[in-house]
This record gives structure tokens, C-alpha cells and sequence, in this order.
């Protein structure tokens, strides 16, 4: 992993060849490990060590971005020398560039590291994979899915004083297991790597897969569902991915355009970026090394805030709230660090305790945004689908697919559950909602 | 880095026990622009280098990479690659075989004309201005956009067989869109193609072709009626899919189930399975009879194409369905024997950083015979469907639904009004089996798909589709809400 000193010394050497009014220097290193595995043995085996360096240059409205992985002293000359020509020869922009001043050094000294040896060694991994193709051979179904481990070090450094540094781990188990008419699945992600729950996924995985044999018809049509804690992910990511952007909000692309302070979404809803939350990655500044603040989003179903960045909170004259991805960046500044913030009080029973006729959902799968303005998207169900009736799930269904306004959706929020998981970047319970609509089954093979 | 080094290194992986290991390093250089309402949004260039090391041993696969390209950390990432495979046998399993391929030494140079990173900047800026300001027709053309990609790249593969392949290899793709405001919607129009437009292996030439001045006031004009046309009511019609909506098609309903991999489970909880089971393979009616799809790697110019594959395999020419029978999948070396199969050459990875998987190529729908007139003659009531807006199948790539930006009207063989929000869904082999019509060859063009998503870690793969627009019958359409 890249130290906080080399990062310092690297982009000292550049910023002493750069001739230009700004500059703003990101250093990024990732080392990747993944054991996936495929029929109960593992398959693919891999492991990568990535770093890269981006360069950014201002000159009146004049900018360049260059970036190499080449962090030898030839290639931070390239780097160098073509950031220089490109903003010799760029085209102004229609407006100023200022880079963020924070004023102060951040260097992240968060407990969310994990710097044990099992993090780092592939035979840990495959133990533990081991151990979920023993269970499915157990249970006489086969075992799919990935352990992988990743270790991250950002640096951002510009020429307004701004330095930041910041170190992070992640593991993240998935188990799916699959017969010949069913599949379920599982996850479970952490910073450290003995805090995932190998146990609960394998278990959870098999159970569903077991569940699920000899899935039956449903009629397609609008039911109640109840979403296990992966499938609100998929449905909040899709809804963040067409409404959360906040130069889509601006652009009146979103369908949260012109809508702030306005009733969006069910009262029971309450979404937040907060980095710092007990079960979030914890990444404390973003591209530009401005501290991350917490943005309340959507404050009981009311559109409150949206996120910014320097060129943002500049040009909006409202505070700057650490959110810029990696320049140059036509996107916008963008949350990702969502948290469900609404406290659930029911248990994942007692949420399907209160279905007359609904259905379970594991999972999505392919979710597509149709029309973001107006919140429509489509997907499907994946590794895990049932009927309830009567509060007790019935019998195991056929996938569904679902074209549905997930605005609309989010408006029928019943109950969420107390427990909540880190998913994809994402800390969610499960819900259940009064009505999801579905216009198809998926056929059998 | 210097073959001799390499012949070294792959030496020491057998001596550490291997019985195969390849070595490859890449160098790339790339530049993206773009270009919103008349002025610059970003500019940015890349270059990346780095090698990948896979190695065999006692029938377990290890890979390893590093960007820090010497011949140091080469031993190094070596080592973690043999201690890898080492690792991957604690579950014990069928070892890994490797179907025999002939030795190749060969260097290939890229077929682009003029490189499109020596263009000067200022010139494609000013291209792309202009292409934005040609869409500056109504109030309504609020949001303009235009890009352009271009990128080089040097690779080098080495194995312990004895082949050992240079390659050389630029893309160069463009395209523009436009968003219309009004009638308290919003609607989208682009060219050639959404989602960055079109890309090929042609060089700036491919981007000088592309008529994107010319283009831009059609497609605002056509934003702008779409925000007033009416919604495409639900029903079952005849459809003609465009050629760039028709690549989408075959890409996701018969491109991604013909991965063996994906067939053998290897893909099955990321991206899904297949339904194409191999008891199916020359027993199984995908499609109409006038149905015929190859797998191209020699077409020039197509993003899909190559010479060699990233397991030294030289790329080919193979029907995956022909006259509507599936006859064929996307293999590799480990794959392709389980079926009595040879390697056709479709193992790629995206970067120095990632281990090849199986990769579509150019996946093409040959041309029939008809003239787009002919096809929209044939149809009472029908709609002619263009511009990919929207995808999404299920993991066994059966049940699908599309949107596209725009339809029109088709009456007593006629084109008539737009409409819009136009979706459609299907079953595959339903889908497929419903095609009685294909343009021909005067409407086949091949088109660049830069970001085909697959594998863990995620790859972004660019391929190709060669098609013309072709028509189906008693299609499910306006589906959304």
C-alpha cells in the first residue's frame, strides 16, 4: 500500500516541474484479491496491485486532466509534459475553476483497516470458500459465488492547501447455491475480514435454495412485497442512479426536478449520505479532499437537500458538502454513501406476518432505468422468490419481472425492519411496501 | 518489456512446478472529450502499463498483475500467482486442462489510417462544438452533447508453449445526443448510436465518415416532436428493429447465452447462466430459418475484431446459429474440449490487471434480402423501433425487455407518427423464431459496442454487432406504465 509520505513525495516531484495558476494532484492505490468459485470449487483465482495518478491543471478557463499508472520518474514526466500541452491547446471553459481550500490536513486514522495477515493470504480465502462448497455438498446442491478482499489508498493534494489521505479494507462473501429449479443467495460485507459471517451466508443461501424448489406460476400484476434488505438496495441504487445527481436535479432530468422541500416519497422514508455511519465504508473526503458532511436527503419522505461539490456549491452559492467524484466529471457530485436512517421496529417475520398475498424478494437482477424523469424502471427477480399468503410465506414462485414507478413504489412504505446491512455501498433493512407491479414471469429453462 | 526477460520468467514458473503461463503486458494510451451546449465539459487523457501473469499448476489457475512494470516485481507477482493457484487446490476439484493450440509468432499492426491522438486537440473540440451547435434548432433542444473517444494500445503475449504475439491496436469512436424539455416531459434523441455513439478499430477516418454535422438537426428535430407525440399504447404488433437496436438484441439474447462459460456456471452468481445448455447444441431452433449469426474476429475495422485472442489463439470466423439452429458457442482453451470443440479465439480481458474470460466478438446477424421498404410493406399495423434507450433479460437470457429513444407508426405499409416511450418484451427463442424479414447487405452495418459488462472484478469489453433492420411478428409492445 502506497504511504501517506510517498504520496507527499510523489506529488511534490510533480508540482514542482507544473506551470499553472492551480493544480490538483489524486494519487490511488488498490491491491484486489478474488477467489471465486463455480459448481462447489473454486475457478478463478485472482489478485492485482493498481495505482494511478491524476493530474489536474488550471490556467484562466483554461483545464487539463491526465492520469498514468506509471509512477516512474518517466512517467510522471509524460504526465506532466501532456497535462501542460493539453492546456496549452484546450479550448476555454464557460466558466472559472476554483479548487477547494479546506484549510487543514485530513489523514484518516479510521479502525475500519484491516491489516491482519488472513486479509492478504488466498489460502484464508479458500478455507472459507471451502467451507461453503462443504455445505452445499451437505445439503446436495452446488455452490457459486466470490470472497474478495480489497485494500484502497486515496490521496488528494491541490495547490490551495489541501492534503488528504486516507486508507481502507473491504471483504465481501457471496454465496449462491443452485439446484436444477431454484438458486438462493447471500452476502455479507465488512472492513475486516473475521467480521464476515460465513456462517449465516452459507446457511441463509442453502435455506433459500432449498425454499425455492418447484417454483410455481404467478399471475403477473401489482402485489405487496416484501424486499429482503439486497432487494431495497437494488431499488434505492436504481432510484439514486435517475434522481440523485445533483446536476440532473439542476438540469431537470431528475424526478426530484424543481421538487425540493416537497412530500416525494412515503414519511417513513428518511436517506442520508453519511459516510461515518457504524456499518458504511468509511471514506471521510472525496475527490477533491473536501471533508465529507452528512447530507439528510430525503427527511420523511421530503425532499430536503441534495449533495454538492466545489463547481456546485459555487455555482449555487450553498455550502460545498464534500461529494465531487474524480475530475473531470460530467456527472456531478453524487452520494456514495447512502443510509437508510428510518428505525425500522419489526423483525423480517412480523414484515411477512403482515401480508395477505404478496411476495418475498431476494434479490433483483438487471434493473434498467426506463424513464428517469419519471421514475420508471424495469428488472427482475433473482435467487429467491415466494408467495405469502396469509402472513406465511406459501410456496416458492417463478421470477417476476417488474415495470414499475419506483417513486410510486417508495410511496407505499409500510414497515422496515430494525436490522439493517451494508450492501453495495449501501445500508439498508428490508421493507415491505404495498405494491410493486409485475408484468411478466420469467420462463423455465 | 524484452522478450528475453520474459522467455526467463515463464521459465521460472515451469521450474516452480507449473505446467503453463502466460505473460501479458499492455500499454495504453487514451483521450476522452466531450462537449455540452457549444462548450467544453471535459478533456482527458490516460496512459496506463502493466502486466498480468497467469499460471497452471497441478490443474489450478493463479493470476497475478502489477502497473509497476519491472522485472522485479515481475518475480514478484510471479510468486503470488504460483502461491494463488497453490491455494485454489485446498478444494479439491477436476484439474484444469488446456485443449492444444498451435505455436504462434507473429507481430500485428493496426489497420487505422490516421491516429487519432495525433489529431490536434483543438481540431476535434472544434468538430464536436460545432456538431453540438448543429442541434441548436428549438427552445426545446436544451441539453446537446457530443464525444469522442480515442485510444492506442501496445500488447504483448508470451507463453510457456513458445508463442509470443505483438500487437498493435487503435479505436476511435464519436457520436452526439440531445434532450428536449416540454409538455412536462423529457425525451431523448441520439447518433449514430446512445450510450457514446459508434466505435470501430478504424482510425480518426472512421470519425471524419460519420456525417455527424448533418445528423444533429435530424435528431433535435426528432427530440422535439418526441416530447408532444403521444405514448405507444400497449398491444401486439409487427415490429422493425433498426440496425443499432437489432445489435442490442443480438447482443443480449444470443451473444451472452453462447458463453461457455456462462453455460458451465462460471459466470452464474454475477452475470447468470445460460439457457443454451449444451444438450441443446445442433438440437435446438433459436430462430427462423433466414436466422444466421456468426462470430467475426477478421472483420476490419469492427471493435469486436482482432487477430489474436488473450490466450494467443488467432481470432475466427463461427456460426453460433445457422438458418435458425443453434450450432455454436464463444469458447476458450479450457472450455472448448468439454463439448469437442476446438479454440475459436473469443478469451479477452480488459486490462494488464485482469485474467482473460470469454469475450463476444464481432456477433453478427447475416444480412437477408429484402430492402427496408420491403419490410415496412409487409406490415399492417407495426411499429419501426430505433435508438437503444433501455435493457434488461434474466440471468438465463430468456426473458427480456427493451425500450428504444423513438418509434413510428406503421400503417397499411407505410411509416406514420412518432410515438413515444415505445418498449417491447419476449422470450428468446419465441423472439428469434418470429423474424421473418432481414435487410439486406446495402443496410448491414457493423456496430461498435464499447462497454459490455462481465466478469469479477467487473471487465468493460468492447464488441461489435454486425446487423440491418430487420422485422418480427406479433411482438408485445408498450409495456411501461
Amino acid at each position: 500500500m502506497i504511504t501517506l509520505t510517498q504520496c507527499k513525495d510523489l506529488s511534490q516531484r510533480i508540482a514542482s516541474r507544473v506551470d499553472a495558476e492551480q493544480y490538483e494532484v489524486i494519487l490511488y492505490h488498490t491491491t484486489e484479491a478474488l477467489t471465486r468459485f463455480a459448481n462447489s470449487s473454486i475457478h478463478q483465482n485472482v489478485q492485482s496491485h493498481e495505482s494511478e495518478i491524476q493530474l489536474r491543471l488550471i490556467k484562466g478557463l483554461h483545464s487539463s486532466v491526465t492520469k498514468t499508472s506509471d509512477l516512474s520518474e518517466e512517467g510522471l514526466d509524460w504526465l506532466v509534459r501532456h497535462s501542460q500541452e493539453q492546456l496549452k491547446n484546450s479550448a476555454p471553459m464557460n466558466e472559472p475553476i476554483q479548487l477547494p481550500s479546506s484549510g487543514e490536513t485530513i489523514v484518516s486514522d479510521s479502525p475500519k483497516q484491516d491489516r491482519s495477515d488472513a486479509f492478504k493470504e488466498p489460502e484464508y480465502r479458500a478455507r472459507i470458500v471451502s467451507q461453503v462448497c462443504e455445505e452445499a455438498n451437505k445439503n446436495a446442491v452446488r455452490a457459486f459465488g466470490s470472497f474478495s478482499t480489497t485494500q484502497q489508498a486515496l490521496f488528494v493534494m491541490n495547490s490551495n492547501h489541501t492534503v488528504a489521505y486516507n486508507e481502507s479494507t473491504q471483504a465481501q462473501l457471496i454465496s449462491q447455491m443452485m439446484q436444477d429449479s431454484s438458486s438462493g443467495f447471500a452476502q455479507s460485507t465488512a472492513s475486516h475480514i473475521q467480521m464476515i459471517e460465513a456462517d449465516r451466508v452459507k446457511r441463509e443461501s442453502v435455506d433459500l435454495c432449498l425454499r425455492g424448489r418447484n417454483p410455481r406460476d404467478l399471475e403477473p400484476g401489482e402485489y405487496e412485497v416484501v424486499l429482503l434488505p439486497e432487494a431495497v438496495e437494488d431499488i434505492l441504487s436504481m432510484i439514486a442512479h435517475m434522481g440523485f445527481s445533483t446536476v440532473a436535479i439542476q438540469e431537470g432530468r431528475s424526478f426530484l426536478s424543481g421538487k425540493q422541500h416537497q412530500q416525494v416519497f412515503d414519511q417513513k422514508l428518511t436517506l442520508s449520505d453519511f459516510c461515518h455511519h457504524s456499518l458504511q465504508a468509511d471514506l471521510p473526503f472525496d475527490f477533491e479532499g473536501v471533508p465529507k458532511q452528512k447530507v439528510e436527503m430525503i427527511q420523511n419522505g421530503i425532499f430536503r437537500s441534495f449533495v454538492t461539490d466545489s463547481k456546485w456549491a459555487a455555482k449555487l452559492q450553498i455550502p460545498n458538502t464534500g461529494h465531487a467524484l474524480m475530475a473531470p466529471n460530467p456527472f456531478g457530485p453524487f452520494p456514495l454513501h447512502m443510509v437508510v436512517e428510518t428505525t425500522g421496529d419489526a423483525s423480517l417475520a412480523e414484515l411477512i406476518q403482515q401480508v395477505k398475498k404478496g411476495v418475498l424478494i431476494t434479490r433483483f437482477w438487471y434493473a434498467n432505468p426506463i424513464h428517469p424523469k419519471m421514475g420508471t424502471c424495469t428488472g427482475l427477480t433473482r435467487d429467491g422468490t415466494f408467495l405469502i399468503e396469509n402472513g406465511r410465506i406459501a410456496y416458492p414462485i417463478r421470477n417476476l419481472r417488474y415495470t414499475d414507478n419506483l417513486v410510486d413504489m417508495m410511496n407505499s412504505i409500510q414497515v422496515m425492519t430494525r436490522e439493517k446491512r451494508f450492501y453495495n455501498g449501501m445500508v439498508v433493512p428490508a421493507m415491505h411496501c404495498r405494491s410493486m407491479r409485475f408484468v411478466s414471469q420469467a420462463p423455465q429453462s | 518489456m524484452k522478450e528475453s526477460f520474459i522467455q526467463l520468467l515463464l521459465q521460472k514458473a515451469k521450474d516452480l512446478g507449473c505446467e503453463y503461463a502466460d505473460f501479458r503486458y499492455e500499454e495504453t494510451e487514451q483521450q476522452n472529450l466531450s462537449v455540452k451546449n457549444e462548450q467544453v465539459e471535459a478533456i482527458s487523457n490516460g496512459f496506463d502499463r502493466g502486466f498480468g501473469i497467469r499460471v497452471l499448476k497441478k490443474g489450478y489457475f493463479g493470476f497475478s498483475s502489477s502497473a509497476t512494470a519491472d522485472e522485479k516485481e515481475a518475480i514478484t507477482v510471479l510468486m503470488e500467482a504460483v502461491r494463488i493457484a497453490e491455494a485454489s487446490s485446498l478444494i479439491k476439484a477436476d484439474p484444469i486442462q488446456l485443449a492444444p493450440v498451435p505455436v504462434h509468432r507473429d507481430k500485428v499492426s493496426s489497420h487505422a489510417i490516421k491516429n487519432p491522438l495525433s489529431v490536434p486537440i483543438a481540431e476535434k473540440m472544434e468538430y464536436l462544438q460545432s456538431a453540438t451547435a448543429s442541434m441548436k434548432l428549438h427552445e426545446e433542444c436544451k441539453i446537446r452533447k457530443a464525444s469522442m473517444h480515442a485510444r492506442v494500445q501496445y500488447k504483448q503475449f508470451c507463453s510457456t508453449e513458445g508463442t509470443y504475439i505483438e500487437q498493435d491496436r487503435i479505436t476511435s469512436g464519436a457520436g452526439i445526443h440531445v434532450l428536449a424539455f416540454g409538455n412536462q416531459d423529457m425525451q431523448i434523441r441520439s447518433y449514430p448510436n446512445s450510450f457514446g455513439g459508434d466505435f470501430s478499430t478504424f482510425g480518426y477516418e472512421f470519425i471524419e465518415q460519420m456525417k455527424l454535422l448533418e445528423n444533429g438537426p435530424i435528431i433535435a428535430e426528432e427530440a422535439r416532436e418526441l416530447v408532444y407525440a403521444p405514448v405507444c399504447e400497449a398491444g401486439e404488433k409487427d415490429i422493425i428493429l433498426d440496425g443499432n437496436q437489432l445489435a442490442l438484441q443480438v447482443h443480449e439474447s444470443i451473444g451472452h447465452p453462447t458463453e461457455l462459460d456462462r453455460v458451465f456456471g462460471y459466470e452464474a452468481a454475477y452475470a447468470g447462466t445460460s439457457f443454451l445448455t449444451p444438450d441443446k447444441l445442433f438440437h435446438f431452433q433459436v430462430g427462423s430459418p433466414i436466422v444466421n449469426i456468426v462470430a467475426d474476429a477478421t472483420i476490419p475495422g469492427a471493435l469486436g475484431g482482432f487477430a489474436y485472442d488473450d490466450e494467443g489463439v488467432p481470432g475466427n470466423r463461427v456460426f453460433l446459429v445457422k438458418e435458425g439452429l443453434f450450432v455454436g458457442y464463444l469458447n476458450s482453451r479450457e472450455t472448448c474440449w468439454r463439448i469437442g470443440e476446438k479454440p475459436m479465439g473469443s478469451m479477452r480481458a480488459d486490462s494488464f490487471s485482469r485474467i482473460p474470460i470469454i469475450r463476444m466478438t464481432s456477433i453478427n446477424l447475416e444480412p437477408g434480402d429484402k430492402t427496408v421498404q420491403e419490410l415496412i410493406s409487409g406490415i399492417e399495423d407495426g411499429l419501426w423501433l430505433s435508438g437503444i434507450k433501455s435493457w434488461s433479460i434474466d440471468d438465463r437470457r430468456l426473458n427480456f425487455q427493451f425500450a428504444t429513444e423513438i418509434a413510428r407508426e406503421i400503417k397499411q405499409g407505410k411509416l406514420g407518427k412518432i410515438v413515444k416511450n415505445p418498449t417491447y418484451i419476449g422470450e428468446t427463442p419465441t423472439f428469434w423464431k418470429s423474424c421473418d424479414g432481414i435487410a439486406n447487405r446495402e443496410f448491414w452495418h457493423v456496430w461498435g459496442v464499447p462497454n459490455c459488462g462481465k466478469g469479477q472484478p467487473t471487465q468493460i469489453m468492447t464488441v461489435s454487432h454486425g446487423t440491418a433492420p430487420a422485422r418480427f411478428r406479433n411482438i408485445k409492445v408498450g409495456v411501461a406504465k
